[in-house]
């Protein structure tokens, strides 16, 4: 099959599937209403594991001085408006010609490399999760109306994925919003899950509004939606932004005339990956977005979804670079890695453990990416392929305990279920493991990768010291994630067993449907960072994206340039395991030295921050949503008794000024005669005045 | 194609007279009437030209002789009217559904005042003569301040009243503005046409008074006088307080037409007469009408965010989503006039789906409370799945009409706003684009709350509701079907919609003189800018 | 200043004076036949300056209208008298202002002096009751429940 077949098969069959289980799931196939979603998603899979072969075997067929391996294809036009050719105040600075330009938007899909290797992370997962999910959500009263969810989820990522457009790609970046708070919400009867969902899509949309605005300024400045030039038949049809952006940036020289809007258009993009990707300050609704099944979790908040942000700001990241947003973007990637992983420290809910280290985790990527490097591209996109897995392995291993214990996430009231769960248990340290960064498991790879761009960052250039600060914050952070990692491991898994009363007693390993995807999850954790790693493949892949030849020459240097000064593998994998050891040392034994930990770091206030997420979601309670509810209530209130208050005054006016002239109207004859009268002599002295 | 305009405006008219006889006949007359008008405006809508040229144009003579006084009965259709007339013969079709069961008193005569109310509305849209524009307009009141008067909730007579009045108040003034563009055009006609000749032809006005606009304060006045009736009808904030409380009075078919149809009168006015005949008046007021509309979205989700009645939320989010449509009108940019004619369509489909929706919901449990109800999901998943579209479709869920809209606008509004900021009072340009951003997020916020109210969390119902209350029927669920439908093709494929709109590409002739505009929020500096695509908005 | 003009000012002057008379009477007066009265001379004194004027100007317009109006007058008297004769029957007054019911209905009527007690009314030949002015007429719920609803 073309790359043009399967880039169109990869999203439709999620969504045939999807629209099959919610046609017929609840009257014909019932409790078989997984079928279609697991087939499509699996084939969707299978498709994109193709399509990245193709990608691959084009991609070393490509000539050395190439701009890069594209393939579009165009769906169908989504509106397409010219703009009048003779309005001059409209025109957009950098339009190709000195012709109108026009609003012309179609649905294209495009396969490169960055695409191929999301979509195929993401079908991956997608296809084990589904699995899994019919293990868990069997006997659910919603249980087609998830499939359905899911396959629309699948659908609306790998078109986010694949979208060339930007107007496209934030359909579909809204849709995976609104395929998550359907999601979230999807056992509606719990008021928690339903204002989770609503919490969740908000602060997306508060983000996306971010993107909205960026969109607009594109438009605004460079007359078109498309990120990439667009080329047919090897002549250039209409320029990307992208290239746009660089050739005004590159023509100035310095910080030019048009660095100021692109600059803008940046921040407000990273805005929007702040909101999608769960970064400060827009994070708030990942930890709640836990209400939902597990699966769910697993897939969007922590495998695909949520890595929507990432792959955007990577998709730009010669524009982050050009015009400095990196510093913002590393700031705020490395910040939030910490504050996460400070918040994970104390939490109790072992699946809040593994949303705030998602989002401490998204933060290393996005610190990755905002060295503005092709390498710092290629370990975000490292990272976030192992994250994916061994992310998803922890989610779904929560959820394997969840399944035997009724539900029961608080890991207080757990303990001792190595002996019970044992394929549970081993999977879930194994995801322990890789998550900590141990060697050979893939984290440990993915993480020294965005550790050495950081360094090689911190090495010289502007701003170094504000990556070096960088630096040893995600070393630190290093530190932290066996913590709060094997904190809940050895609490659920270790120690004398303890069995919820939700469970009956009843606690036994999960069915096949379900460990099966949590081996699959295990072995691609363990292996695919060593894989790539060893092969160096995916780097080699990743540099045939289209991208700006300026940009690409500005980095190759430094790519060859990164030469091991320090032993960074080592150095941070003595970090992890001093980490682990410690982690043992403190929850292992006793529970007194957990108890002393705690008081040791509340000397400093620091126990209270971080059980209290640092205070955040109260903040915003206090700081934005009930102003905005008060300044609403008043709004009604004034409404209520000025505006149409003042309406019915005008509406009284004639009323009352009736009343005013009753008394006229007295009955007596003679005042009548004497008001006739008065009447004539006024006319009379008029007239002869 | 003319016959079958003239067709679909007197097939109502027919309806009216053939209805009579219980409940059951005259509602499956008007059912009848109302779907073969549907159709009728289905097969118009297919055969539409793209590029929004007019088409199936007719034009008799009506009274005054061609020399001096020419009233003519000229009816027709182009991108700007054709939407919104299909959008009209739908939503009676919804109309007449969603009374089927609930009107039960004087059913012979509720149903003749609303089919001649669909003549009335299908008219107004239609005209092309300002006259018959004119006695459509009005005539518009008459049947639906009757159907909210005697079929109302309790509060009807105030609501009948006040919607009556309120309305009629400023569409005199809208009257006396609409006739002195006729009388200005007597008095200077545009070289090439016939002096001494009252023509009441709005395309001819058009050309007229683009080719030789009026003196700069006389478009002032007229400007202002226009004003008056299509910014109540619309309604813009301050003058939206009479839609609130004729919404919640209002039986569910009336709130469905009301705020589907009724109010994109006022929009229609403002896009055929005020911005097209009055160039330059509209530019250079389009810093504050660009306020007016951006106070409205902000304030009308405000309010909505408080409400606690359905009713009333849902006409508070009419309050904010025309304001979108206004602001993108008054923008005057190619891509937000095209989104604002395309979301006058998007709140009738969304809008007017909700009303059926809270309608429903009042038949069942008698309160339109939202305190007293609460996860209906549960016990009606059918109306919670078609509220749950068109609660997305109207807070702009990419995918779904309401977005594409939105996008439009505030495209072509933050377009013009940069540009128009780089020529000064950037702070003010800046905050209007912006606060139109935020206005998307707080639709968001009271919607969604809205919906998670009452269709989600622990089942709750009004006690006096006998258990067994019911999901739609089919006859309730084949009247959001079209909807539904409509809401995600406009989504999906925009491109069908704008190209038949076809706002963008109309031929360009542009005001001879450039406006000094003397915009003084706060400072008495004067600020040049060129008059812009208004041309874009010259109808046939 | 000729004769003619000296005369026409002389019969002007009488019938203004006429004119003047009959009004102060039918303002300050409150017997109905007085003011009645105080009308008719009010009328002759129009008449007279029409007659003048026709005189002056050599025509007979202004006698012509003069007999008009001595006709109307006269039609006018009769009807007029039989009313107050009626008013008189019903009340055994003849005060103008007992006849004030054409008064909004929040308005008090107007006494000059504490009232005795109304004198019986005769009522063998009633008349239809008017309703005070502005007041919603009362009407029988038989006459409103058969259409509750409007």
């Amino acid at each position: 099959m073309t790359i043009e077949t399967l880039l169109i098969l990869i999203p439709a069959l999620p969504l045939v599937g999807a629209l099959l289980s919610a046609a017929l799931g609840p009257r014909v196939l019932r409790r078989q209403s997984h079928w279609p979603v697991v087939v499509a998603v699996v084939a969707s899979f299978l498709a994109s594991v193709v399509l990245a072969f193709q990608v691959q075997r084009d991609v070393e067929k490509l000539p050395t001085d190439s701009q890069g391996f594209e393939r579009v294809v165009t769906l169908w036009r989504w509106a397409d408006l010219r703009m009048p050719p003779s309005d001059a105040s409209l025109q957009p600075d950098h339009s190709p010609s000195g012709e109108g330009t026009s609003f012309r938007v179609d649905v294209v899909l495009r396969a490169d490399p960055l695409s191929a290797v999301m979509l195929t992370i993401v079908t991956c997962i997608s296809a084990l999760v589904a699995v899994y999910s019919v293990g868990y959500m069997h006997g659910d009263r919603g249980y087609w109306r998830f499939f359905a969810y899911f396959g629309l989820f699948v659908f609306s990522m790998t078109m986010l994925v694949a979208a060339s457009n930007l107007v496209v790609m934030f359909v579909f970046w809204e849709l995976v919003g609104l395929c998550s708070y359907l999601l979230i919400g999807f056992w509606y009867e719990k008021p928690a899950a339903a204002a989770s969902g609503m919490k969740a899509f908000l602060v997306n949309r508060v983000g996306d509004a971010g993107f909205l605005l960026a969109m607009f300024l594109i438009w605004t400045f460079f007359g078109t939606f498309h990120l990439h030039s667009t080329w047919s038949d090897g002549t250039l049809v209409q320029r990307g932004v992208i290239d746009q952006a660089m050739t005004s940036l590159g023509a100035a020289k310095t910080l030019g005339s048009h660095s100021a809007p692109i600059a803008a258009i940046c921040c407000l993009l990273m805005w929007a990956a702040c909101g999608k990707s769960a970064q400060f300050p827009l994070h708030v609704w990942l930890p709640d977005a836990m209400e939902g099944p597990t699966p769910v979790s697993a897939l969007i908040h922590a495998a695909t979804m949520v890595t929507a942000g990432v792959y955007l700001v990577a998709r730009c990241l010669p524009l982050f670079a050009a015009c400095r947003v990196t510093d913002l973007v590393a700031l705020v990637g490395g910040g939030t890695a910490l504050l996460a992983a400070v918040i994970a420290l104390t939490q109790n809910d072992l699946k809040r453990i593994l949303a705030y280290s998602t989002i401490s985790h998204l933060g290393y990527m996005f610190l990755a990416l905002g060295t503005g490097t092709l390498a710092g591209l290629t370990a975000a996109m490292f990272h976030l392929a192992t994250h994916a897995f061994f992310k998803a392995l922890l989610f779904l291993g929560a959820g394997s305990v969840m399944h035997a214990t009724g539900g029961v996430t608080d890991i207080r009231r757990l303990g001792g279920l190595r002996r019970r769960l044992p394929v549970t248990y081993l999977t879930f340290l194994i995801g322990c493991l890789a998550i900590a960064g141990v060697w050979p498991l893939s984290g440990f790879f993915s993480k020294d990768a965005i550790l050495q761009v950081v360094l090689n960052r911190s090495a010289s250039g502007e701003d170094a010291e504000l990556y070096r600060t960088l630096f040893a914050t995600a070393m630190f952070g290093v530190l932290l994630i066996d913590f709060y990692m094997f904190r809940p491991f050895f609490l659920v898994f270790h120690g004398a067993e303890k069995l919820p009363p939700e469970a009956d007693g009843r606690v036994q390993e999960s069915p096949g449907v379900m460990t099966v995807p949590l081996m699959i999850l295990a072995f691609g954790s363990v292996a695919i960072g060593a894989y790539f790693e060893w092969t160096a493949g995916l780097a080699r892949f990743l540099a045939a994206m289209p991208l700006p030849s300026r940009w690409r020459e500005l980095h190759a240097g430094e790519l060859a340039a990164s030469v091991q000064t320090v032993p960074l593998g080592r150095i941070s994998a003595a970090v992890t395991l001093v980490g682990i050891a410690l982690a043992a040392a403190v929850f292992l034994g006793r529970r007194s030295k957990a108890a002393g930990l705690a008081r040791l770091m509340n000397v400093f206030g620091l126990y209270s921050l971080s059980y209290g997420k640092f205070f955040i979601d109260p903040i915003y309670q206090w700081l934005i949503v009930r102003p905005v509810r008060g300044v609403a209530w008043l709004a009604a209130l004034l409404d209520r008794w000025a505006i149409d208050e003042l309406v019915d005054v005008v509406g009284w006016t004639p009323k009352w000024l009736g009343a005013a002239l009753r008394p006229i109207q007295n009955g007596l004859t003679p005042f009548y005669a004497l008001a006739m009268m008065v009447g004539v002599l006024v006319l009379i002295v008029m007239l002869l005045m | 194609m003319s016959l079958l305009l003239m067709i679909a405006l007197l097939l109502p008219l027919l309806g009216v007279v053939l209805i009579g006889g219980g409940m059951r006949r005259s509602r499956i007359v008007a059912l009848a009437f109302a779907l073969a008008t549907f159709a009728v405006a289905a097969v118009l809508a297919a055969c539409s030209p793209r590029g929004g040229e007019p088409f199936a144009v007719t034009d008799w003579a009506w009274f005054g002789d061609a020399a001096t006084l020419d009233i003519r009965w000229s009816v027709g259709l182009d991108g700007l009217s054709l939407w919104l007339f299909a959008l009209t013969s739908l939503l009676m079709v919804v109309a007449v559904l969603v009374s089927w069961e609930s009107i039960r008193e004087q059913t012979t005569l509720y149903y003749r005042l609303l089919l001649v109310l669909e003549t009335g509305m299908l008219g107004v849209f239609v005209a092309r003569d300002i006259i018959l524009f004119y006695v459509f307009f009005e005539f518009t009141l008459i049947p639906l301040f009757f159907v909210i008067g005697i079929w109302g909730s309790d509060q009807r007579r105030r609501a009948a009243m006040k919607f009556f009045l309120y309305t009629l108040a400023g569409s005199v003034l809208t009257l006396l503005g609409l006739l002195s563009l006729v009388v200005w055009t007597f008095y200077h006609p545009a070289s090439g046409q016939t002096a001494g000749r009252l023509t009441f032809s709005i395309p001819e006005l058009t050309r007229s008074l683009q080719a030789r606009p009026m003196d700069l304060n006389v478009q002032l006045w007229v400007f202002w006088a226009l004003f008056a009736g299509f910014a109540i009808k619309s309604p813009l904030f301050p003058l939206h307080t009479w839609l609130p409380l004729a919404h919640v009075e209002a039986p569910a078919a009336g709130s469905v037409l009301l705020a589907g149809v009724l109010l994109k009168v006022g929009v229609y006015g403002f896009a055929r007469f005020s911005l097209p005949m009055l160039p330059e008046a509209a530019w250079l007021l389009m810093p504050w009408l660009l306020g007016i509309a951006m106070v409205g979205i902000i304030y009308g989700a405000l309010v909505a965010l408080a409400q606690q009645d359905l009713k009333r939320l849902i006409a508070y989010s009419s309050v904010s989503h025309m304001g979108f449509c206004m602001l993108g009108l008054f923008a005057m940019n190619p891509l937000s006039v095209a989104g604002g004619v395309l979301q006058m369509v998007n709140h009738g489909l969304a809008t007017g789906g909700l009303f059926a929706v809270v309608g429903m919901l009042y038949e069942r449990y008698h309160t339109r409370q939202m305190a007293d109800l609460g996860g209906l999901a549960r016990r009606m998943p059918w109306l919670a799945m078609f509220a749950m579209v068109l609660t997305l479709s109207s807070i702009g869920v990419p995918g779904l009409n309401g977005f594409v809209g939105e996008f439009l606008i505030l495209a072509g509004t933050l377009q013009r706003c940069w540009t128009a900021a780089l020529s000064g009072h950037a702070t003010y340009y800046h905050a209007v684009g912006v606060l139109g951003v935020l206005g998307v997020i707080l639709g968001a916020w009271y919607m969604l709350n809205m919906y998670r109210r009452v269709f989600f969390g622990p089942v709750r119902e009004p006690e006096h509701v006998e258990p067994p209350v019911r999901d739609l029927s089919p006859r309730e669920i084949c009247c959001f079907v079209p909807l539904v439908v409509l809401i995600v093709w406009i989504g999906v494929q925009p491109g069908f919609f704008l190209d038949r709109i076809g706002m963008e590409n109309r031929g360009a002739t542009r005001g001879k003189r450039e406006v000094q505009a003397s915009f003084s929020l706060g400072g008495r500096d004067e600020t040049r800018i060129h008059p812009s695509s208004f041309d874009s908005l010259m109808p046939p | 200043m000729s004769s003619e003009l000296a005369l026409l000012n002389n019969y002007l002057i009488v019938g203004a004076m006429l004119f003047g008379i009959g009004m102060i009477g039918f303002l300050s007066r409150r017997n109905m036949i007085v003011m009645f009265l105080s009308l008719e001379i009010m009328l002759q004194g129009v008449s007279l300056s029409l007659v003048a004027w026709g005189r002056f100007h050599n025509d007979f317009g202004g006698q012509t209208l003069t007999l008009l109006i001595v006709a109307v007058a006269a039609c006018e008297a009769a009807l007029a008298l039989a009313l107050v004769l009626t008013l008189f029957a019903r009340r055994d007054r003849l005060d103008i202002t007992d006849w004030q019911l054409l008064r909004e209905s929040n308005q008090p009527p107007y006494y000059d002096e504490p009232q005795p007690a109304a004198p019986p009314v005769r009522r063998d030949q009633p008349l239809p009751r008017l309703p005070v002015a502005g007041v919603r007429p009362e009407t029988s719920p038989d006459e409103t429940d058969y259409r509750p609803e409007i």
